[in-house]
């Protein structure tokens, strides 16, 4: 426990970090359009392949309309009436003017004092003095040729490589919001970890320099060249308030031959108040491909927040023998929505992919899983396990498996299982009747529940994670 | 759309003929509306999620015209034997005309007669029924509206059916007057339905049918459906029924062969202890392409459901299945289970599996599972190292694959159905 | 220690015991016999306060508390414990760590600190020694995949960890063959104890030879029918329970006498 504190207490010293760098001070307009995408870029100084591209992502998403296949329901949203490049953050004055449910949170997460004001979105000026810590990861990183920076550096300092891999896995057209990002994207994180280098430590936009709130459109790439190895962290467990309620990021991963990566992500963004109000709509395109022979990509992730989560990390399995896996425990209660899954291509032999998702319904929640497995007749030996479990806490809440299974070769092997239940009320009983309380009953019910997912969190962020989920279900069964 | 004239509108001449059949006023009226309905809907798109696997282009291209009934050959059938009681519909039309008083021996509180004829002398139970659960699908609505003959079955409370009902459809070549049947299982009442929708030749058709089915309180049906279409054909079916409270619905569907074949099952169990188990399975070879659409609705609680549908496939056959449950709020102490297991005998064969959970409620037990994949190399070994030669091996496992959907069917069809199955499966083998 | 006065229990709106009257003392081994369906389980469940199981009349006094108004975890940290006669298997959570959770709860009810790791493992692993467990099986899931024989034993192990002042083992000998029965029993001998009391729910007399009881009940049809010494369990064992229908004339309008 000892280590994990002290661990712990480093990561979030370097996570206060990421709040003090200066906010933009210029905001555009309200509204979108060519004139608007064109300002984004040449305020970013950017070079004109990206212009060109975040212009043709813009004739691309006019033409097309917003998607309602989910199953989340959500009040129209005015494309047209927000501002496109580096709103700043409407600064609270104190903690007296941050919603009280979210600064129980905080006490309950054990969030240092300090961090409450920067995370609630207060306005903080302090200087914290971990540059040098950040500075020595950066060093160290740098001797190996790893790249670890802002998206906008990398477009600076390597645009050869944002030029060859960007939408190179989420296309400008792939989807509505994913298109939308595309145009205006405001930052992000570039990751490129050479040929045969084993990343030394979890890269965390913890420990990204310059890492300013990236707004709502984020945009992350990562490359691992052949035989290289990384291992990516997102996100936080504290909850993270926004004024922007829209959030469409877009994440792109790249495993060469031999490479490997793994991205895990803690999802707690402001769910909104007991009736959502206020909560963020998190509509994200999440794709890894494997593009070279016995490349492997995870995905792990542990969404609590956000009022909509609208995700489906995926993989395209297009190198032989490579291998993709999603790990997901999708948590909602109050009203919360979430709509997340996985895709798995198979496309190159002796594929493999494995699913697990745990879905926890409470309150009037709803929570559907939505995947699909596809092999294509050229996956000879392709391999997928998928188990997709809900537990329903409440009679309001909902939960909803939507597989989609499309095979197209005799000699690939795919099974998919799911089952939804309730609450066991024999296991509550057991350990009730062995002196454990209801609430530690039900913490160790659900993180027995969700196991399988957490062991594939690195060390640390499962700690959290275990944690985050006990508070987020605080109260949720009498 | 590059066809001179679109499916939706090449039915006119039809809809005049049934429209001017002698009938009461409003159910003609009902078919305008209909057949408005259908017009205006058009057929459904990939865009539709219900059809996102099954395109519908075969159908708009068929070269299909609208048949006066001809001559249709009743091929002989294995079921004769099982009852007495048979009903053909050739091309749509009864034979002969009328059939129905023919039967014989059939038990008091039975009613038994032409679902036009039931309408027209307005039987409370016909009345209040029809109509009531086929819904404004776009099949349905033609179905609705075109319907030319069809099956009236009542039964009144406590009565038993003692033999199956065969049921035998023969499609002629082109496109045969939809069906319609209706079925009113009086409480605590039984029935066996066997239904056989088969080609009457090897030319193209057509064919759709729609079987409306309400069970009283603790009513069981049992409903055998067999379908042996030509590589040509093109089958739409319907079925839809409501089941009351701790009545029981067994269904099973064995469908082989048919270029494009759509079956669409809607339960809704409508009462407290309502029980149901679907089971399916799908032979495909050639290019045939068979869409299962499975929707179970727990509307109330203690309902039970059992879904088992299989396919195998071969040559560069498709099968769809689309198994939906949905438990509504309330619907507590449901138990739902749902499994889908494809088999894949050839490099072309296609299996797309959707089965859905969507749930409403918190004390509930519901799983699905869905498995795909080809024959097992160890059973396969297994087998040979006793002595089995290659094909024979494979067809035991094939065959034992198949053969269980066959379970929990009454002792005294299984055999003659799996005969049925057997006998298919050695055409493929042969082939 | 338990005082189990005139105790109706009904479930599911059905009444199964219908006046049960049972005192404890502290260093006493009680057993409870009776044919299937008499309420041995329903007993022991009441007493641990599983949902669904209504007391209806009466009362149960445990150490000076009203046990009846008690959660099923409060009774738990007062020192009662129930050893399932089908344990529950929960998915995902390791042995031990539901082992140390429910200790330390306990012993923080008890102001106890709460032990640490270390402290914790040497206890445990000196209990699995003692009943022939493998220490492989802390690590697994709490009951899954157990043979029954691991379950019962586990249940032993959590007894001897918690060591309650009040044990009650439901059917613990069921399913066990000689050797087991043996260590299971030698676990309970070992837990007897002045301060502490025992109540064995068993279908048959073969536990007892292991476990010699200072009293024995035979429960039928909701009521103790008939109350002894050790040598009851015997005549028991040796007639079967056919023999009590003679007799139960004469009980009952005893029963119906009582105030």
């Amino acid at each position: 426990m000892n280590e994990n504190t002290t661990v712990r207490d480093a990561v979030e010293q370097e996570y206060r970090w990421g709040f003090v760098t200066p906010i933009e001070q210029d905001t555009f307009s309200k509204g979108l359009s060519e004139e608007v995408v064109r300002m984004i870029s040449a305020k970013k100084q950017e070079p004109d392949f990206m212009l060109e591209w975040r212009l043709a992502a813009l004739r691309h998403w006019l033409k097309q309309t917003e998607p309602n296949w989910a199953s989340v329901h959500h009040p129209p949203i005015d494309y047209q009436d927000m501002s496109y490049f580096s709103a700043p953050k409407k600064a609270l004055k104190d903690l007296s003017e941050v919603d009280p449910e979210l600064l129980r949170t905080y006490e309950k997460l054990g969030i240092p004092l300090a961090e409450r004001e920067a995370l609630a979105g207060v306005a903080v000026d302090a200087v914290f003095d971990s540059v040098s810590v950040a500075t020595t990861f950066k060093d160290k990183l740098a001797s190996l040729g790893i790249i670890f920076c802002s998206f906008s550096e990398a477009l600076r300092e390597h645009p050869e490589l944002v030029r060859q891999y960007l939408g190179s896995v989420v296309p400008h057209t792939d989807n509505f919001f994913a298109s939308l990002n595309s145009a205006v994207f405001s930052d992000g994180s570039f990751v490129y970890v050479p040929k045969g280098v084993r990343c030394p430590m979890e890269l965390s936009t913890y420990f990204r320099i310059n890492a300013r709130s990236t707004g709502q459109f984020e945009r992350t790439l990562i490359i691992a060249d052949e035989g290289a190895h990384v291992s990516y962290l997102e996100g936080c467990t504290a909850p993270m308030r926004d004024e922007n309620q829209l959030h469409a990021a877009v994440v792109e991963l790249i495993a060469l031959k031999d490479a490997s990566i793994k991205y895990s992500t803690v999802q707690n963004w402001y769910p909104g108040d007991k009736q959502g109000r206020g909560g963020i709509y998190n509509f994200v395109t999440k794709r890894g491909e494997c593009r070279g022979d016995n490349a492997h990509i995870s995905w792990t992730q542990v969404e609590t927040g956000s009022a909509i989560t609208w995700k489906y990390p995926s993989c395209i399995l297009r190198g032989d023998n490579s291998v993709g896996e999603f790990y997901s425990v999708a948590v909602t209660r109050n009203v919360q929505q979430a709509d997340t899954g996985t895709k798995m291509i198979h496309i190159g032999k002796n594929t493999r992919s494995t699913v697990i998702s745990k879905g926890i319904s409470a309150g009037h929640g709803s929570n559907a899983y939505r995947g699909l497995i596809k092999v294509l007749p050229g996956a000879d030996h392709a391999r997928n396990y998928t188990q997709c479990d809900s537990l329903l806490m409440g009679a309001e809440c909902a939960a909803h498996t939507f597989p989609y299974i499309e095979v197209r070769n005799p000699t690939a092997q795919v099974e998919h299982e799911a089952s939804t239940g309730k609450i066991g009320e024999d296991q509550l009983f057991y350990l009730k009747s062995r002196g454990l309380s209801g609430e530690d009953a039900l913490n160790m019910i659900v993180n027995g529940f969700c196991k399988e997912v957490f062991k594939n969190l690195p060390m640390e962020f499962a700690v959290e994670a275990q944690k985050l989920l006990s508070v987020s279900l605080e109260g949720a069964i009498g | 759309m590059s066809t001179p004239i679109s499916f939706t509108h090449r039915f006119d001449a039809d809809f005049a003929r049934v429209a001017a059949l002698p009938q009461p006023a409003w159910l003609s009226a009902r078919r305008r509306q209909s057949y408005a309905r259908f017009q205006h809907q058009g057929l459904p798109s990939a865009c539709d999620e219900d059809w996102k696997y099954t395109s519908l282009a075969a159908l708009e291209r068929a070269p299909l015209a609208a048949q006066e009934m001809g001559e249709v050959r009743i091929p002989a059938s294995g079921f004769d034997a099982l009852t007495p009681w048979r009903v053909v519909f050739a091309a749509g039309r009864s034979l002969p005309a009328p059939p129905l008083d023919t039967l014989a021996d059939v038990p008091a509180g039975v009613t038994l007669m032409p679902l036009a004829q039931a309408l027209a002398e307005s039987r409370p139970a016909a009345m209040q029924y029809f109509g009531s659960l086929s819904g404004e699908e776009a099949f349905a609505e033609f179905n609705s509206a075109l319907w030319g003959d069809g099956l009236y079955l009542e039964l009144a409370p406590n009565v038993t059916l003692t033999q199956p009902l065969y049921l035998q459809q023969v499609a002629g070549a082109g496109i045969t007057t939809p069906l319609r049947h209706l079925l009113v299982l009086g409480e605590n009442s039984q029935a066996t339905l066997i239904q056989h929708s088969l080609s009457g030749d090897g030319a193209a058709h057509f064919s759709n049918s729609v079987n409306e089915c309400v069970l009283g309180r603790a009513a069981r049906l049992t409903h055998i459906e067999v379908q042996e279409q030509n590589p040509q054909a093109l089958l739409f079916t319907r079925n839809l029924a409501q089941l009351g409270a701790d009545s029981r619905y067994a269904h099973l569907a064995l469908s082989a062969g048919g270029a494009l074949t759509r079956n669409d099952l809607t339960l809704r169990l409508g009462g407290q202890g309502a029980e149901c188990r679907l089971h399916g399975l799908t032979l495909g070879g050639g290019r045939s392409h068979t869409d299962q659409h499975i929707f179970v609705d727990h509307a109330l609680p203690g309902g039970t459901s059992r879904q088992l549908y299989k396919s195998v496939l071969w040559e560069r056959a498709r099968c769809v299945f689309n198994g939906r449950v949905r438990v509504a709020p309330g619907a507590t102490k449901t138990d739902a289970r749902q499994a889908n297991r494809n088999l894949l005998l050839s490099q072309d064969a296609e299996a797309d599996s959707k089965p859905q959970l969507e749930i409403f409620a918190d004390d509930v037990k519901c799983s699905h599972g869905s498995a795909t994949g080809g024959l097992d190399d160890a059973q396969l070994f297994y087998l040979r190292a006793r002595g089995l030669d290659q094909a024979e091996a494979r067809a035991l496992l094939v065959e034992a694959f198949a053969a269980e959907v066959l379970n929990g069917i009454d002792a005294s069809l299984r055999p003659i159905l799996a005969s049925w199955l057997h006998a298919k499966l050695e055409t493929h083998h042969a082939a | 220690m338990l005082y189990i006065k005139n105790l109706h229990v009904a479930v599911e709106g059905k009444p199964i015991l219908h006046g049960i009257d049972l005192y404890l003392r502290g260093g006493e081994v009680h057993a409870i016999m009776g044919p299937n369906g008499s309420g041995k389980s329903t007993l022991a469940l009441a007493l641990a306060g599983r949902e669904g199981y209504d007391v209806t009349e009466g009362s149960v006094n445990f150490m000076g508390l009203n046990l009846l108004t008690m959660a099923p975890e409060q009774r738990a940290r007062e020192g009662l414990f129930l050893a399932f006669q089908y344990p529950v298997e929960v998915p995902g959570v390791a042995n031990v760590q539901f082992l140390k959770s429910a200790l330390n709860a306990r012993r923080v009810h008890q102001g106890l600190p709460e032990l640490d790791a270390m402290d914790f493992l040497a206890l445990v692993k000196e209990q699995l020694l003692q009943l022939g467990l493998d220490e492989s099986l802390l690590y697994r899931s709490v009951n899954e995949g157990f043979s029954g024989g691991e379950k019962k034993r586990n249940e032993i192990l959590q007894m001897l960890i918690l060591a309650p002042a009040l044990a009650i083992l439901d059917e613990t000998d069921s399913g066990l063959d000689i050797d087991a029965l043996k260590i299971v029993a030698a676990g309970v001998n070992r837990l007897r104890d002045p301060q502490r009391a025992i109540l064995l729910i068993t279908h048959y007399q073969r536990l007892l030879d292991y476990i010699r009881p200072d009293h024995v009940h035979v429960l039928d049809h909701g009521r103790i029918v008939r109350s002894g010494g050790p040598e009851l369990a015997q005549k028991l064992e040796a007639q079967g329970y056919g023999w009590l229908d003679d007799d139960l004339q004469q009980t009952i309008p005893g029963e119906e006498t009582r105030p």
